[in-house]
């Protein structure tokens, strides 16, 4: 049953990981842009709700309504000022950019936040639901619930609306849905104002897990992982992805210190990666 | 002829400074941009140059501080065998890497982030031999038969004097046929493997190199300052000597070696705005890719030309 438990637990976290890696996919596809400032977008959505259930007292889910948007103005503005005016610099430059990006955002956090990690209380508090003999978190099930939702509006956003269609051109074939008509400056302010709504999404859900802090835009690397793992192109593939690393991820506790098992996941990444180059 | 002069009253003045400044802590300060200026020289050799993005110098500077910092302490190897065994081993845990020069552009720098992030990992960990968090303390200043190099302004001539013997490697292999040979490399990777450039050995040896200078910058750190730890070598640390070349704009030596005393030197300036100090520099580094691509190499080489 600890076994259920463990991976229950580490699909809710790997279903997190895949939403934030679903924001990577997106800007990979669209732009072929590794933008390493993803996982800063989950820390600055996990701050806004923080702040706007707690400080300001708005219901929670309109606090996490609004903190996803305000990341989505956040990604719209990185767009504006970074990624438009290096539209026609060497991919090197914008991925340079991306990583002051993540560095400005973390810094700006750590001056107006401090240094102190804040508990994110959980929505329904810290008795466990039990399915028989499995115990569960409620805030696992809050997760599981609302990251299947998100997918689903996901899917929506791209069958039955015109962004969505035009987005879904330009990763098809940049060149072509360019020639077509399709207007690729808004398609690229879409894509990172989605991306980064995806990754506060993600922040927020995992929030009441691991604290919020400044520094939790570590986590990225762990969704970028899940992604490689996804075949980096994939949406499907990334959600997939995220399920397998979490899961990976709660088993392995227990057996090896965090620390290791860190490392683990990142000669994972490396050997994912060099295993696509090496195929094609 | 003017650049020849213009390089000589810049060794002048370097040569004469610890003459002219007393203050200890100055004196440090410049040395330490000395050893800056070695992870600087590698990365502009291996991204300016060879057009290979590393966003884990950081690693590579930790093997070499833990690696001269452990055969010091623990077995008692003098300094100037350490030296270069932390560099030889930042250039193998390189070429460890093998299978990942597989790797280009963006997913190569994703890539060299794990790497350093799995050594920062270690280091912490790995307590039996780092001394995990706590780091390692006591080590020795250099020294030769009976003479310790414990003054700042003696150790300040010991980083100028291998720095300028790197200064020169770097820029005689840019001038060759090697440099050429990275050079297709960094500027169209298919066009120059179907010309028969080897890409995967040149990348190897430029990321090798890179991680030589960055090993040897390790053991001087670790000799100047006399404690390592694996605070030090952050993803911060990487981004900050990634963006010594961007400032120095990307392929000058000068420029490079500019940018790491600037990056070195300003934020002691700014001490008043101590936390402010990463924000700044993050905006700095977005300023200088979107308004002045060329980095302070474009001030002092005029228009057209890259070659400091």
């Amino acid at each position: 049953m600890i076994l259920v438990q463990q991976v229950v637990g580490g699909l809710a976290i790997g279903l997190v990981y895949g939403l934030v890696a679903l924001g990577f996919v997106l800007l990979l596809r669209s732009l072929d842009l590794i933008n390493f400032a993803q996982g800063e977008m989950m820390m600055v959505g996990a701050f806004l709700a923080l702040g706007a259930w707690q400080g300001l007292g708005l219901p929670f889910p309109l606090a996490f309504v609004a903190a996803v948007l305000a990341t989505a103005v956040v990604g719209l503005v990185m767009d504006r000022l970074v990624a438009h005016p290096l539209r026609h610099a060497s991919l090197i430059h914008l991925v340079i950019a991306t990583v002051a990006v993540s560095l400005f955002l973390k810094n700006a956090a750590l001056l107006l936040g401090g240094p102190e990690p804040l508990v994110f209380p959980s929505l329904f508090g810290e008795t466990p639901v039990t399915f028989g003999a499995v115990r569960l978190a409620p805030h696992t099930l809050l997760i599981l619930g609302a990251a299947l939702g998100l997918v689903g509006l996901l899917q929506g956003f791209f069958l039955w609306t015109r962004s969505g269609l035009a987005l879904r051109a330009v990763m098809a074939d940049a060149e072509m849905a360019a020639l077509l008509g399709v207007p690729l400056a808004r398609v690229r302010a879409v894509a990172f104002a989605l991306s980064a709504a995806l990754g506060a999404t993600g922040g927020i859900l995992i929030a009441p897990l691991v604290f919020v802090s400044f520094d939790m835009g570590s986590l990225g690397l762990k969704a970028f992982t899940a992604a490689a793992l996804g075949g980096l192109y994939s949406i499907p593939g990334a959600i997939w992805g995220g399920l397998l690393l979490g899961v990976l991820e709660n088993l392995l506790a227990g057996t090896i210190s965090s620390g290791y098992r860190d490392a683990l996941v990142y000669t994972i990444l490396i050997a994912v990666l060099v295993g696509r180059a090496i195929r094609r | 002829m003017k650049r020849i002069f213009g390089v000589a009253a810049a060794l002048v003045f370097i040569l004469v400074l610890p003459l002219v400044i007393r203050d200890r802590y100055i004196l440090h300060l410049l040395t330490m941009s000395g050893i800056a200026a070695f992870l600087s020289i590698g990365i502009t050799l291996l991204l300016g140059v060879a057009g290979q993005v590393s966003l884990g110098q950081a690693g590579f500077y930790a093997v070499g501080a833990y690696a001269s910092a452990l055969l010091t302490t623990r077995l008692g190897w003098p300094f100037w065998l350490a030296l270069p065994a932390a560099g030889t081993a930042a250039a193998g845990a390189a070429l460890t890497l093998g299978p990942v020069f597989h790797l280009r552009g963006h997913f190569l720098a994703v890539a060299t982030v794990a790497f350093a992030e799995i050594v920062r990992l270690v280091l912490l960990n790995w307590s039996n031999v780092t001394n995990g968090p706590r780091g390692i303390v006591g080590i020795p200043p250099p020294q030769f038969g009976s003479w310790v190099l414990d003054s700042v302004s003696t150790y300040y001539y010991l980083v100028l004097t291998l720095l300028c013997g790197a200064l020169w490697i770097g820029v005689g292999l840019r001038r060759g046929r090697l440099g050429r040979a990275w050079r297709a490399l960094g500027g169209n990777p298919e066009a120059a493997e179907a010309s028969g450039v080897p890409v995967m050995k040149l990348k190897a040896l430029a990321f090798g190199l890179a991680a030589f200078a960055a090993g040897l910058a390790g053991s001087l750190y670790a000799h100047l300052v006399g404690f390592v730890s694996p605070h030090t070598f952050t993803f911060e640390e990487s981004v900050r000597i990634l963006a010594m070349a961007v400032l120095g704009g990307l392929g000058s030596f000068s420029g490079g070696v500019g940018g790491a005393v600037a990056l070195t030197l300003l934020p002691e300036l700014l001490r008043a705005f101590e936390q402010y100090r990463l924000l700044i520099l993050s905006a700095l580094i977005l300023v200088i890719l979107i308004f002045f691509p060329r980095g302070l190499a474009g001030l002092w080489e005029g228009r057209g030309r890259n070659d400091g």
